[in-house]
């Protein structure tokens, strides 16, 4: 397996300059997660308009290697815009890419690049924590938007 | 004495490497250059051999039946157990427990005697450069017990300091637990002058990890009157799932047992159980049989290679390195700078290229080395390095590995920074 199949040039042009770098001040969600076997970290901070459930702001942040760092910044242009349906569906989509197999929904083109990474298992890891860790901070927002409503409807009976 | 000079001719890195077959594996383009023995040391193929013959032959569990073969298998198993206490130095062979690792070793010592005997206020040394295993035990401990945690604090080449230990000692101190060689750094502990100065200045046990010393120095418990020793098979050649505890007989004996179970007991009744001596007291359920006579036959290996010649072997492969990444401009190693304070084992960082990256790289090259932050983060974080490569050397690694491994190094830096400006 040949190493500039996983060393593609946008993978270390993404590490050398990381998009949405950074953490959301007043974040609507947030998520870290880590990978013990190397030490990489990443935070994700979100806005989310909750009509709509729609992105509206996306950051990450933490230390990793080029495939770990590479792979989240991708991942916040590939979730610009969307709704929380269509980011589950981008994150299933990435997990079956990594598992060599075909994407079982739309992937951008850039996301593409870390294809090769299917091919070195001990990899693969890196490539997912950022959307590991995306997939908390959503789950987290819905979690807690459930208990909000329950919380403000067993409120407002109280009111009644 | 042109006897001698002709035996030391006849040790030869070529004869040592024939005697460990996976050192002939090809890893892809090239044969494999394994720089990951503060992981797991190779095997020499008689260890396996040896596992091998006992495990078709004489197999039975010990202590237990009184057949032929339980019998043979329990000499066998307690012969190793001799083997064992005599090439660490200790005079009595019961005094040394069979454990699943270095790990369970310390857990083991934390969970009895630190639960047992250590009371509110007394204070624990451990230093910065603790392997987890000998780091978390005792956080929790002194959480769970009310006793306060001492981090030794390291120089800036990440050596222990005799005048930096002396400095947290006092008449609370209850326990000091030590590396003896770190399996980061490569710094050996300079355990001759620090022992006296603990045995002057409190009555404090001393425990010592010697998970990454053990295959370089013999009869360790000799120069280094200690009350706790312990550490892992694996790390000298011999199959993992097996380490030891090495306890003085009265710490041992006031010691509760560790795990309940068969084996350990002396007598069972319906509301109580006595307990059996040691070491069995501490060897609940099946201990690793073929392991440990794998063990003594690993001991005996080394014992028959010439001393001096891999002293002399290792000294000239840990000058070797140091002096070729000297070459390499953009490398930061974490650990001391000279020969004479250090074992080949280089933690490092390159700028620009993360660790992980530099081991896939050098793995497409057969070269194994580590990556991340080989279960020591405190060290990492205080030292202001976010994780490290590590490449560990051995007896049976060769100067051309050196410089495979170091032109490899300089390749990488080049292709990860293609797109530099
Ligand atoms: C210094 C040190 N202490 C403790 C350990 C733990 O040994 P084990 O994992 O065999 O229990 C290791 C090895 O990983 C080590 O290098």
């Amino acid at each position: 397996m040949s190493l500039e199949l996983l060393y593609r040039d946008l993978i270390l042009e993404h590490q050398q300059s990381p998009r949405h770098f950074g953490r959301i001040a007043e974040a609507d969600a947030e998520a870290e997660a880590f990978n013990p076997m190397c030490g990489d970290r990443v935070h994700i901070s979100l806005k989310i308009e909750p009509q709509e459930k729609k992105i509206v702001g996306q950051a990450f942040e933490g230390e990793g290697c080029s495939i770990c760092m590479a792979s989240a910044s991708m991942m916040t242009e590939e979730i610009e815009g969307l709704n929380l349906d269509e980011v589950e569906s981008r994150v299933e989509s990435f997990r079956s890419l990594m598992k060599g197999e075909r994407p079982s929904g739309e992937l951008g083109e850039d996301i593409l690049a870390l294809q090769g990474v299917a091919q070195f298992p001990v990899r693969i890891k890196c490539a997912l924590l950022a959307w590991t860790c995306l997939k908390d901070a959503i789950d987290e927002w819905r979690e807690s938007k459930k208990s909000r409503e329950t919380g403000e409807s067993t409120a407002d009976s109280k009111g009644a | 004495m042109s006897l001698q000079v002709s035996e030391l001719n006849s040790f030869s890195v070529e004869r040592l490497r024939s005697e460990f077959p996976i050192l002939k594996r090809s890893m892809g383009p090239s044969n494999l250059v394994y720089l990951d023995n503060a992981a797991t040391l190779q095997r020499p193929r008689r260890v396996v051999d040896r596992e091998r013959e006992f495990s078709l032959r004489s197999n039975a569990n010990v202590h237990r039946s009184a057949h032929r073969l339980s019998f043979e298998a329990t000499e066998l198993f307690e012969e190793a157990r001799k083997k064992l206490a005599n090439s660490l130095g200790a005079t009595d062979s019961h005094e040394l427990i069979f454990t699943k690792g270095a790990t369970e070793a310390i857990n083991c010592v934390a969970q009895t005697w630190g639960m047992d005997q250590l009371q509110e206020g007394q204070e624990v040394i451990i230093s910065r450069a603790e392997h987890h295993a000998n780091f978390v035990p005792w956080q929790q401990l002194c959480r769970r017990k009310k006793l306060k945690l001492q981090i030794l604090e390291l120089d800036a080449e990440a050596r222990i300091q005799p005048s930096a230990l002396e400095g947290l000692l006092n008449s609370n101190t209850a326990l000091v637990a030590l590396t003896a060689l770190s399996n980061v750094t490569g710094a050996k502990t300079p355990l001759g002058e620090l022992i006296p100065i603990i045995r002057a200045k409190t009555s404090a046990k001393i425990l010592i990890d010697a998970c990454q010393a053990l295959l370089y120095e013999t009869e360790f418990l000799k120069n280094y009157p200690v009350d706790f020793l312990v550490g892992s098979g694996h790390k000298m050649g011999a199959p993992t799932g097996i380490g030891f505890l090495w306890g003085k007989r009265e710490l041992l004996e006031a010691m509760p047992p560790y795990q309940l179970g068969g084996e350990m007991i002396s007598v069972v009744y319906d509301s109580d159980s006595r307990w059996s001596g040691i070491p069995y007291k501490f060897e609940a359920g099946t201990p690793p049989i073929s392991q440990a006579i794998a063990w003594g036959e690993c001991l005996r290996f080394w014992e028959e290679q010439n001393r001096d010649w891999l002293d002399a072997h290792l000294k000239a492969l840990t000058e070797r390195a140091l002096k070729k990444l000297e070459e390499v401009s953009e490398l930061r190693i974490l650990g001391p700078l000279s020969a004479k304070d250090r074992h080949p084992t280089f933690s490092f960082s390159v700028e620009g290229v993360h660790p992980h990256d530099l081991v896939t790289f050098l793995d497409s090259k057969g070269i194994a080395i580590r990556g991340g932050h080989h279960c020591a983060q405190p060290l990492h974080r205080q030292m202001g390095f976010g994780s490290s490569a590590r490449a560990s050397l051995t007896y049976y690694n060769q100067e051309e590995e050196v410089d495979l491994f170091v032109e490899a190094l300089k390749e990488s830096i080049l292709f990860f920074r293609r797109l530099s400006p």
